[in-house]
Formats: structure tokens, C-alpha cells, sequence
């Protein structure tokens, strides 16, 4: 048998498997490498040629698994929060607040102060979304398409919303409510937190147009009404409790040096 | 390495099952790589002797985790020729040394914590 034969195969078939990973070919060298010092380790200790190979390829572990692992984490950053991100991921959290405060101050005062209040809810709101689009980017390498679509609605809410007139804040209201589905549907499929409180997040717009549907064809009372709200209430503290007490590495200014 | 199984557990609440392992093993390489810069290999085979033979994972998920890092910064890669190979070395960041300085403390003051609940002496202890 020619020598390193059965690490040959193992990176042909490692190439085949991770076609949809960038730097592919990098991460074939690195590995290259690797099992051939390997191999030399253990020839060294006293196996033969083949053994050595047979060993340092068992060690490794199937290609299969290694560019599995590769694939899922091409979708995470590493598993380090910084404070921005956390600051993010919480702005994120209270967007969808801030939006429907804007949406129901806008509704109810077409000027003044509540008006101006509305606005303003709207404005944070949407600002809140975007920096948590970039936490999330920045933590975990983006949301994948689903994320995308989110963010590129979010950008062109206001337009999107505008032909409605004077209905457009509760237009971009319900858009940008609408996202929170999308994110929290990217947020499951990339297993960020326990999937519990996002998926109860992401059914619970749902669960309040669907009670209200049925509500109004039962004509049942409208002390019922808070009750759709708990998917999303019970989500939505859940999770929230669990990025409030995520640790973050406090990225420190350099010490001794001054500052521009 | 009682504390490090234990902590695995307990963190399978509070992080999901896809952070669990990799938050770990991040914070572990970023500790090898504390004392100089390393190819993947020599990571792997200081893990090994560091936990005496304890922490034996597939040595090629090593590389996905060391990606995973320099993307974000933590650390930096260097390509160099090695005997006709080329051979990637990895060194710490600055960010990288604070992140893993505010892990290693938070780190001790859990297990810290783990070591009183269960009634054993103050870790880590000398006697």
C-alpha cells in the first residue's frame, strides 16, 4: 500500500463533504497536516506505517462528523457574549415593545404629544431591531436567509408602510411585529437559547389573531382577551431572563494607553 | 475534572444544547493557547496531557472551534512552511486574553460555589 493512502482517501472524501464550506480548501491543509504529524507521532512510538494511519484517522474522526460540525458552526460565533452583543440581544428583546407602543400611540393621537410620543416608541423601535440584527450577526454569524429577509424588511418598513397614509405607523407596526416571527424562526433553527421560549415567541402574534378571530365569531367576553397574550408573555420573559443573566467577557480599554 | 462534567450538566438548563459544548471547549483552547501559539495539534495534545487523558474528543472538531474563534477574533492564524507542508499557527488576541480572564474568574467563582453546596472543602484547597 502506498504510504498515507488511507489519509489521501480520508481527505478526498473530507473535500466531497464540505463543498458548501468556504475555505474549504484551507481547512483540507490544516487537517492534512494534522494527520500526518500525527501519523509521524505514532511511528515514532512504535507502530507500523499503516497502524499509525489507521490510528491517527480513528482519533480524528469520520468526515462525515468533521465537516457536520463545520457546516453548524459556520452559523455560530464563538460562544463568547461580549456586553455590545448582550446589549443587543436585550435591544432586540424590547423592540417589539417599543413598536407597539409607537403603533398604539400613533393610532390614538393623529397629533400632540401622544402623537410625538408614538413616533418617537417607533423610531427606538425600529433602531432596537437593527442593533439587534447586528448583535446577532456579530455573536452567532447571522440568522441565515430567514434573517436576512427580516432585515431587509425591517430597512424598507417605513417605505413599505408609507402608501398606507394615515393608517402607515400601524402598517409598519404590524411589518415589523410580523419580524419578530421571522427572527424567531431563524432563532430556532440555529439552537441559540432552549427552544421553548422562542418557539413560544414566535406562535404567540399568531395565538392573539387566532383568539381574537375566534372571540369575535363566539362573541365571547372581552375579559378573555388578555389570555391570547401568554404565549408571547411566557416566551418573551423566559428568554429575557435568559439573556439578562448570560455572562458577558467585558472587553476592557487598553491599559496605559491615551486616548485620541 | 468532576467540576468540568458537572458543569456540563448544569449548563444543559441555562444555555442551549448547541452552545454547551462549544462554550466550553473555546474557553479551554483559549487557555492553551495562553502560554504561546499553537498549530491544531499541539492544542489537542496539550488538552489531552492538561486533563491526563480526561477531555478525548475527535481531534478534528478542534478545527472547527479554532475557526469559530479567529473569526471572532480571539485569536489570529499564521500560515508557515513546515518541512514542505504548510502548517496554520494559532496565538491569542488581546481580546482574546480578556475574554479568557473574565471566564477563568468567573469559572473559579462557580466552582467555587459547586464545592460549597456539596459540603467539601474550599476550592481550591492545598490540604
Amino acid at each position: 500500500m502506498a504510504e498515507h493512502e488511507l489519509i489521501e482517501a480520508y481527505l478526498r472524501e473530507l473535500r466531497y463533504s464540505m463543498t458548501r464550506v468556504a475555505d474549504a480548501g484551507e481547512v483540507i491543509e490544516e487537517v492534512a497536516d494534522h494527520l500526518n504529524e500525527a501519523v509521524a507521532h505514532l511511528v515514532q512510538a512504535g507502530h507500523s506505517h499503516a497502524e499509525a494511519e489507521q490510528e491517527a484517522l480513528a482519533r480524528f474522526g469520520s468526515a462525515a462528523l468533521i465537516s457536520k460540525v463545520f457546516t453548524e458552526d459556520r452559523r455560530r460565533r464563538a460562544a463568547v457574549p461580549t456586553s455590545m452583543t448582550r446589549r443587543a440581544g436585550l435591544a432586540a428583546l424590547c423592540s417589539p415593545v417599543l413598536l407597539a407602543i409607537g403603533t398604539f400611540g400613533i393610532q390614538n393621537w393623529h397629533f400632540g404629544l401622544g402623537y410625538a410620543a408614538g413616533t418617537g416608541a417607533m423610531g427606538l423601535g425600529v433602531l432596537a431591531t437593527l442593533f439587534g440584527f447586528w448583535g446577532f450577526r456579530r455573536r452567532h454569524g447571522g440568522m441565515g436567509a430567514m434573517g436576512r429577509v427580516a432585515f431587509w424588511i425591517t430597512l424598507a418598513s417605513p417605505l413599505l408602510a408609507a402608501p398606507f397614509g394615515w393608517a402607515a405607523p400601524a402598517a409598519l407596526g404590524i411589518v415589523l411585529l410580523l419580524n419578530v416571527v421571522l427572527v424567531t424562526r431563524a432563532m430556532y433553527r440555529a439552537a441559540i437559547f432552549p427552544r421553548v421560549p422562542i418557539a413560544l415567541l414566535g406562535i404567540g402574534p399568531f395565538a392573539i389573531i387566532a383568539t381574537v378571530m375566534v372571540m369575535e365569531k363566539l362573541n365571547a367576553p372581552s375579559t378573555w382577551w388578555p389570555l391570547s397574550f401568554a404565549p408571547l408573555v411566557v416566551g418573551y420573559v423566559w428568554l429575557g431572563l435568559l439573556m439578562w443573566r448570560e455572562v458577558s467577557a467585558e472587553i476592557e480599554p487598553p491599559d496605559g494607553l491615551a486616548t485620541a | 475534572m468532576t467540576a468540568l462534567k458537572f458543569a456540563f450538566l448544569l449548563d444543559r438548563g441555562r444555555l442551549g444544547e448547541a452552545e454547551r459544548v462549544p462554550r466550553h471547549l473555546d474557553m479551554l483552547i483559549l487557555s492553551i493557547l495562553e502560554t504561546g501559539p499553537r498549530h491544531g495539534y499541539a492544542v489537542i495534545e496539550e488538552l489531552r496531557r492538561r486533563s491526563d487523558e480526561a477531555l478525548d474528543l475527535p481531534e478534528g472538531t478542534i478545527y472547527p472551534a479554532l475557526h469559530r474563534l479567529e473569526r471572532s477574533k480571539l485569536i489570529e492564524g499564521k500560515w508557515f512552511d513546515i518541512g514542505g507542508r504548510r502548517r496554520r499557527t494559532y496565538a491569542l488576541t488581546t481580546d482574546g486574553r480578556r475574554a479568557l480572564r473574565e471566564h477563568r474568574k468567573e469559572w473559579v467563582s462557580f466552582a467555587s460555589m459547586i464545592q460549597r453546596v456539596l459540603g467539601g472543602k474550599p476550592w481550591p484547597s492545598t490540604n
